[in-house]
């Protein structure tokens, strides 16, 4: 057990983060009801996150697992497409198969790449990949713990989520770069976990700011404990997601023997509350809650999208219950 | 930022196991009977024991008798301690994390002098004389008298919910000194010696048999001005003085007990056949929620622990604290309402209970753990309003309208 907090370093690469983030993807980008985030790939390289634990002889980063947990936390505050997670971890795949044409282009950003959410029958369910012939994306898909960069034939699907862009994928199709990774299929993991920590950041801070400012019966309704409780279990659930997210990401960084259970733990948790207080964040705003003119319905419509990521969370518990743990 | 890892006090942890494992005595800690006494004799000592050994006060500084431990120490022993199934009581806690500590902070030289090597080798254990009828939830209530004649406060009134009184030697008792003050004004912190005359107890019986709480009764008792802790009407400042001595670090052993005891339940749920013959684990819907319960105490234990780091580095700690208690509440109440469903028709039977750990007698208890000490809805006021600056829930303002 190691007591920490994150290092002047680390709040450092997170505030540049957080600043840039703020500035070029805030939510009202999603207004048009489209996905957008895709078509500003080479904005998101120019943040030099791609590849942000690959070594810097292979041109990354060359940070840890926690910094990227870190990065993935301030990507889900602002609702960053799922494909990023694919977008940090796919330089690794192509470098450690050895192509490094591939990987060079995935960190500038000239690559685009997908996140395979999971497979369906002999289709992939693909979120994000650029399939027209500028970009000809592959994407990312996780199978246990094999990675495989690919491109299939792929046909649109209409998502709940407007601002993905859903496809499915006929598999097999071609393998670009293929390798066992047991640190980066649990590195996914722990991603997803960030990015859902964040998104239940947001939520919690919109639920409550909603709930500050809305007058009805002559005061805020924040001031109504039918409310105000509520908010109290969303801020509740998003300390113990970012705090279980950080002890996950530090046991995976420090080789614990029970890393695979705090890391599955903090993705389950976390969409879990996010979940949560998705739902309450609707039924906070009211009428405006369940229109498509608000961000509410944004934000659970993402964070289904997210649970759905890497394994059915409907049988995730059973799971975690036979893995090895440090009591 | 690394506080401090746990490898560097590897030779610090093994010393506390062996002694812990040559001294931690077998079996429960005695239930609480309605005259205290069979307990009491127990705590007192093991808190001997604990003296003797060098291993009172860890956290108090050395020059009160205290082991003056650094925070990483502290840690390390309260792990080992969950870990060792160490005595956990009432009786210890307040005077060694209450009244202890407020004495250090706010206390004269003559009550130091007199009291804190008493409270360290475990001659006086102590109780607390906080919540009234018509002040639980809502502290800032209190209505028992004290009144100031001479050199005496001569105190009229009740108090409830005292844990353990009918054992205990001294009260930590916050009163009403000035006359027609209200909420946090004219209130003070005095010693009050359950010895003296006017004072009768009540205990009173919890759902699971045990007399963990008393009424307190003051028919003109006489405490010397001399016991007052801090000044006369200061008693709200001194019943705070402590929330900032410890911050948080023993909540690390709790986490560590219920996680325990949820590894137990699945060594239970494994080993114990259902009404069906088939393994208890086999039901899916009990798999899931041990899961669930299991993750739920592994992002409890991240949450204290990351606590226990931020108060290390910020002056004053914040009201994050409340987020520890109320879920540690809440997830420990629901673990054994879990255990009494999955006990089925033995669940029926207390007799039976030492079986599954006394899991029968922890759940009827557990309905308490949501309320003492603060009930899960005013901590939720308090984050809603602390740290998310939602307005406040005006009460006086509705009953008024």
């Amino acid at each position: 057990m190691t007591l920490s907090l994150p290092d002047a370093e680390q709040l450092a690469l997170v505030r540049g983060v957080a600043d840039f983030l703020a500035g070029e993807f805030p939510l009202t980008r999603f207004r048009g009801g489209v996905p957008c985030d895709i078509g500003r790939w080479p904005d998101l390289a120019s943040l030099g996150i791609f590849g942000i634990m690959l070594p810097e002889a292979d041109g990354g980063l060359g940070l840890g697992v926690v910094e990227a947990a870190l990065v993935a936390r301030e990507l889900g505050q602002v609702l960053m497409s799922p494909a990023v997670i694919a977008g940090l971890l796919a330089p690794q795949v192509a470098a450690r198969a050895g192509e490094a044409a591939l990987c060079g282009a995935l960190v500038a950003g000239e690559r685009r790449v997908g996140i395979a959410l999971g497979t369906l029958g002999d289709e992939a369910r693909v979120a994000d990949c650029h399939t027209t012939a500028a970009y000809g994306g592959p994407f990312l898909l996780i199978e246990g713990e094999t990675l495989s960069l690919i491109e299939a034939g792929q046909r649109a699907l209409d998502c709940i989520d407007g601002t993905v862009q859903l496809t499915a994928a006929t598999m097999p199709g071609t393998v670009l770069a293929r390798i066992e990774a047991p640190d980066l299929a649990l590195a996914a993991q722990l991603l997803a976990a960030g990015l859902l920590t964040g998104l239940l950041e947001t939520t919690r801070n919109m639920a409550a700011d909603y709930a500050r400012t809305r007058v009805q019966f002559g005061r805020p309704i924040g001031a109504f404990q039918a409310i105000k409780h509520r908010c109290a279990d969303a801020a509740l659930g998003a300390e113990m997601c970012w705090t279980q997210l950080w002890a996950a990401a530090n046991a995976l960084a420090s080789g614990q023997a029970d890393a695979e259970f705090q890391v599955r733990s903090a993705k389950w948790l976390a969409g879990d509350e996010a979940l949560k207080a998705a739902r309450f964040d609707i039924q906070v705003h009211g009428g405006m809650g369940f229109t498509q003119e608000a961000d509410a319905q944004l934000i659970l419509k993402r964070c289904h999208v997210l649970n759905q990521m890497f394994g059915n969370p409907r049988l995730v518990p059973a799971q975690l219950v036979l893995l090895p743990l440090e009591v | 930022m690394d506080l401090g890892s746990s490898g560097t006090f590897d030779a610090f942890r093994a010393e506390v196991r062996q002694w812990l494992a040559a001294n931690v005595p077998a079996g429960p800690v005695p239930p609480i009977s309605h005259d205290g006494q069979v307990h009491r004799a127990f705590i007192r000592n093991w808190q001997q024991t604990l003296h003797v050994g060098g291993w009172a006060g860890i956290n108090w500084p050395g020059k009160y008798g205290g082991r003056d431990l650094s925070a990483m120490e502290q840690i390390v022993w309260y792990e080992e301690y969950a870990r060792a199934d160490g005595p956990d009581s009432p009786g210890l806690s307040v005077a060694q994390s209450h009244a202890g500590p407020t004495l250090i902070q706010c206390g004269t030289a003559e009550q130091q002098a007199f009291h804190l090597p008493r409270i360290l080798s475990g001659t006086d254990i102590w109780c607390q004389g906080f919540s009234e009828p018509g002040a639980g939830s809502d502290l800032a209530a209190i209505r028992c008298r004290g009144d100031v004649v001479g050199d005496e406060v001569v105190v009229n009134g009740s108090k409830i919910w005292t844990s353990f009184a009918q054992g205990a030697d001294y009260q930590e008792l916050v009163l009403r000194t000035e006359p027609g003050s209200s909420r946090h004004k004219g209130l003070s912190w005095v010693i009050c010696d359950m010895r003296s005359p006017g004072i009768t107890v009540r205990p009173i019986q919890s759902m699971d048999g045990e007399y963990h709480n008393c009424e307190v009764f003051y028919d003109n008792v006489r405490i010397p001005l001399a016991n007052v802790v801090g000044a006369l009407g200061d008693g709200w400042r001194v019943s705070m003085a402590t929330l900032a001595f410890e911050r948080g670090r023993s909540f690390i052993g709790s986490q560590l007990r219920i996680l325990r005891t949820v590894e137990r339940l699945i060594a239970f749920a494994q080993e114990t056949r259902g009404p069906d013959g088939q393994p208890l684990m086999a039901d899916l819907r009990i798999a899931d929620q041990l899961g669930i319960l299991r993750a739920r105490c592994a992002g409890l234990k991240s949450m204290s622990y990351f606590a226990a780091a931020r108060s290390m580095n910020d002056a004053v700690p914040g009201a994050e604290g409340t987020y520890v208690a109320l879920m540690l509440a809440e997830t420990k109440q629901a673990l054994f309402q879990l255990w009494m469903e999955m006990l089925d028709l033995r669940g029926l039977e207390i007799d039976d209970a030492p079986h599954a750990n006394n899991a029968v007698l922890q759940y009827l208890f557990s309905y308490a753990i949501t309320i003492g000490g603060g009930t899960s809805e005013v901590r939720r006021n308090i984050i809603a309003e602390r740290i998310l600056n939602l307005p406040r829930h005006d009460a006086v303002a509705e009953l008024a309208a």
